[in-house]
């Protein structure tokens, strides 16, 4: 994995980044306020219709009835201009909780699907639980089957195409992982607002 | 002049015999059972009762004819007596006579048809039935009043397929249609209903996801470092 910050590898457990020095903490002070969330979609921008707001809403709750544990949260922004992308998101994803309350590390299978339309950029991120499932490349796999509805400004329907080729890739996870059991070790103490 | 031809008429009728003379007057055996010489009858429902017609004479030996006339110097019943006895050669059968100029029906029977209403005491209720249908017009009266006397004579318990016109098909169709509108409507909702629950996979097992080994990064226990991103505008 990598640093949200500056993108230097990192393995084993860090407290904030051994190159930038990045942490959760640090960016607390950076992007303030948390964004209010709703279950599925938090449309803040009003990008989609009615219409469209209740099949993606349907489409994630089809989905997390299939996985256990599975959570999705679709978001759409307008954030300031300028801003570390990767970085927003990576707080966003850890202050907003989109799961819930003991999902943590192993256990988290949240998705977050982040649409902003200050840069006119669809962002995706996942919990600690699908880090070795679901890889950069893999996400970036399953964005890029929607570039040609948000080629065409159809951003419900390349949300739609995200949705339907997270469900397939996680069901192929399934299948070549069946009743896989790793336990997830305990967090370090001194990492305090664990 | 017509009082002229009229008294001729009579006068050739006393002379001779009158049976013959009217003959002679007649408009030909048509042969679908149907002279709609007044153009009263749809051809549709021309075609229908003459299907009928024939299919009662090849069952029951029955022989009727039914004439329509614009309008007539004689009496329609003197007419309808007088086709009769010219058409139908059958001991049992009728003739149906409309005519338009009068706006009215007659009917002659054959004498064996007229026995068996007039033993079943029928003739009264018959005559005032064909009153009734006759106020409706003549497209629907001629059919109305075949169908009538030959409901008396064959009703529909013995088995005559004919004997069910146009209007009993249609009491059926409108019961048989709105039925399966509703029948379609409801299987409908149903495949519709069955199509969301599976989407929404209400009928599958949860799924178990594989566990996953995670430590805690940058003071994240949820996640967040795996990440992909894409431009949908430049």
């Amino acid at each position: 994995m990598r640093c949200p910050s500056c993108l230097t590898p990192v393995t084993g457990p860090v407290a904030e980044c051994p190159a930038c020095g990045m942490s959760l903490a640090k960016l607390d002070a950076k992007f303030k306020t948390v964004p209010r969330h709703l279950r599925f979609i938090t449309d803040h921008v009003s990008l989609f219709t009615a219409e469209d707001h209740e099949a993606l809403a349907s489409q994630i709750e089809a989905l997390e009835k299939q996985y256990a544990g599975l959570h999705v949260s679709l978001m759409t922004l307008e954030l300031p201009a300028n801003i570390n992308l990767r970085e927003y998101v990576f707080w966003l994803f850890n202050r907003c909780r989109f799961g819930p309350a003991d999902a943590k590390l192993g256990r988290n299978y949240s998705v977050v699907i982040v649409i902003d339309v200050t840069s006119g950029s669809v962002f995706m991120s996942t919990g600690f639980g699908f880090e070795q499932w679901l890889q950069d490349e893999d996400l970036q796999a399953i964005l890029d089957a929607a570039i040609p509805q948000f080629s065409k400004n159809r951003l419900a329907d390349g949300c739609k195409i995200i949705l339907s080729s997270l469900a397939a890739k996680i069901r192929t996870i399934c299948a070549e992982n069946p009743g896989k059991k790793v336990r997830t070790p305990s967090p370090p103490a001194r990492i305090e607002d664990l | 002049m017509k009082a002229v031809l009229s008294l001729l008429a009579v006068a050739f009728l006393v002379t001779f015999a009158s049976h013959a003379a009217a003959q002679h007057s007649l408009p030909p055996v048509p042969d679908d059972r149907i002279a709609d010489y007044a153009g009263v009858m749809q051809v549709d429902d021309r075609e229908r009762l003459s299907r009928e017609l024939q299919k009662q004479f090849k069952k029951n030996q029955i022989s009727v004819y039914v004439a329509t006339f614009q309008s007539l110097s004689d009496s329609d019943a003197a007419v309808a007596d007088n086709l009769r006895q010219a058409w139908v050669a059958e001991p049992q059968g009728f003739i149906v006579l409309y005519n338009q100029h009068r706006d009215k029906l007659s009917i002659s029977l054959t004498k064996e048809v007229f026995d068996r209403f007039d033993a079943a005491g029928e003739l009264q209720e018959l005559g005032a039935q064909i009153d009734v249908i006759n106020k409706a017009g003549p497209a629907t009266s001629v059919p109305l009043t075949v169908h009538s006397i030959l409901n008396k004579l064959y009703p529909v318990d013995d088995g005559s397929q004919a004997l069910l016109d146009n209007d009993a098909r249609k009491a059926k169709w409108s019961f048989i249609v709105p039925g399966l509108i509703i029948l379609a409507v409801i299987v409908y909702g149903l495949r519709t209903a069955w199509v969301r629950l599976k989407s929404q996979n209400v009928f599958k097992r949860s799924e178990t996801l594989p566990v996953s080994s995670a430590q805690p990064r940058f003071g994240s226990s949820l996640g967040g470092t795996n990440f992909a991103s894409v431009k949908f505008r430049q």
